[in-house]
């Protein structure tokens, strides 16, 4: 199992994410989606796996969205596949190039424990058609499941038709949803594990906030 | 006090607390959306639209008290802070254009930056704010007034630009909402001036004051404080838990 790097999640899930999977994290814009692959990287980084980051942001973007969660990689940084700053340059035009960057990074680590988060779903499918897409995140899933590599990607709800959303939730192993509800007067962002390979499915919500320390996952009980 | 006058006063003590708590509940909203949206560029989206509305609420409560109830008020210091209080508007406007446009960049896949907003900004706030001042000084609140809302008509230009290459429907949905409140706020504020010239000079008791009273209170208000709760509820979905 592969730790998400916030234990209270951990917990929930059995232990974090099973071995050689995908997971998708959905939820509308703004509510810390990207938070889980900070705190997935930065756990990795912690354990001397290898991490890969793609990302349609700058990195120097991306380290600011970091600080303004509290997190500091303590000078370790991951492998960045990023439209500027990174080692390989990310072009949101150019799927073959993103497919064989990805494809190379692993083959030339493959015999370490690979973690890889993909922050680029959501603009691929504003740009392409959402079959193109489907078809291309199915070919390098299937690949990524190659290596002992496990993939945390986002993606935005509202900016995309539900049924491409359903779509795109059957291709990944596990699906943690972050949501805003309201209950009368209240708002109240909660989370869900709508699916998660080897584990029964969880019908519990859960009340989720993000500290100095980390991300704190608490039951949530009518 | 006649009885037909104090059934005016009920009257118009019914529009205020109307408009109130159609203010405040707009405002609850924003600011409860902006609580729980936990990336900052979002959160601060959502909070400035929620003290604009406790602003709009306030600016009101004060228009509502000097014009209709106590005209004399306009010549004391609480109308030139009522006067004051409308130089809040354009840094107010500002600030969720600012934010606004931000937000619309990270939803564009091209992460486009309209008419170089990154950079402008640091000239506009300024500006902005300068012009504030200076012309609160030397041409009064009127010069300042326009020179501001010009800047801001300008600025209007970039967040066209963002809602057209934003991804997001909610983003543009709640752009088109607060749209149509500064419409409401503009029409609320100039065109009441220019259209009732009488007001200011007691039309609590005239038969005119009550047909524009009517209107400010049950149409335009509610009409401008239900833009502001639309437009806090399209920036993010809100789901209904289902067990």
């Amino acid at each position: 199992m592969a730790s998400s790097g916030v234990p209270a999640l951990d917990e929930v899930m059995v232990d974090g994410y099973p071995d050689k999977s995908a997971i998708l994290v959905v939820g509308p814009p703004g509510i810390g989606k990207e938070a889980l692959g900070y705190w997935f990287t930065k756990v990795g980084l912690t354990q001397g796996d290898f991490c890969l980051y793609v990302s349609h942001l700058p990195v120097r973007e991306v380290l600011q969205d970091l600080k303004g969660f509290g997190i500091d990689l303590q000078q370790r940084v991951p492998f960045w596949l990023a439209s500027d700053g990174g080692q390989i340059k990310y072009d949101i035009n150019d799927l073959t190039a993103f497919s064989f960057n990805v494809k190379e990074v692993l083959r030339q680590n493959a015999n370490r424990r690979i973690r890889i988060v993909v922050d680029v779903l959501s603009s691929l499918l504003m740009l392409n058609q959402p079959e193109t897409i489907y078809k291309f995140f199915a070919q390098l899933l299937e690949e990524v499941k190659k290596y002992d590599a496990v993939l945390v990607a986002t993606l935005e709800e509202g900016m995309h038709k539900t049924e491409v959303v359903m779509a795109m939730q059957q291709l990944f192993d596990g699906v943690v949803e972050l949501r805003l509800y309201e209950e009368g007067l209240r708002v109240l962002p909660l989370l869900r594990i709508r699916k998660m390979r080897g584990s029964p499915p969880q019908p519990g919500y859960f009340s989720f906030a993000f500290t100095r320390t980390g991300m704190e996952v608490t039951p949530y009980g009518k | 006090m006649g009885s037909s006058v104090e059934i005016m006063y009920w009257f118009y003590l019914v529009g205020l607390l109307l408009a109130v708590g159609m203010g405040a509940y707009a405002a609850y909203w924003s600011l409860g959306i902006g609580r729980a949206l936990k990336v900052r560029a979002y959160s601060r989206q959502a909070i400035i639209v929620g003290l604009f509305s406790l602003y709009g609420t306030f600016l009101f409560v004060l228009f509502y008290i000097a014009y209709f109830f106590a005209p004399d008020l306009l010549n004391s210091p609480l109308g030139t802070f009522q006067e004051a209080l409308y130089l809040v508007l354009p840094p107010f406007a500002l600030a969720w254009i600012d934010s606004s446009i931000r937000v619309g960049r990270k939803t564009d896949p091209l992460l486009r930056d309209p008419l170089r907003w990154s950079k402008v900004r640091f000239v506009v706030w300024p500006l902005l704010l300068l012009s504030l001042i200076g012309f609160y000084h030397q041409g009064g609140l009127n010069g300042a007034g326009i020179f501001s809302f010009l800047i801001i008509g300008i600025s209007i230009v970039p967040i066209l630009m963002a809602a057209n290459w934003s991804g997001d429907r909610n983003y543009r949905r709640s752009l088109e909402w607060f749209g149509f409140a500064i419409a409401i706020l503009v029409v609320q504020n100039l065109g009441f001036n220019v259209l009732v010239p009488e007001l200011g000079t007691g039309i609590v008791y005239s038969s005119s004051g009550f047909v524009w009273s009517f209107l400010a209170n049950f149409v335009v208000v509610p009409a401008l404080f239900y833009g502001i709760y639309k437009c806090a509820r399209s920036l993010v979905p809100l789901n209904r838990i289902s067990v």
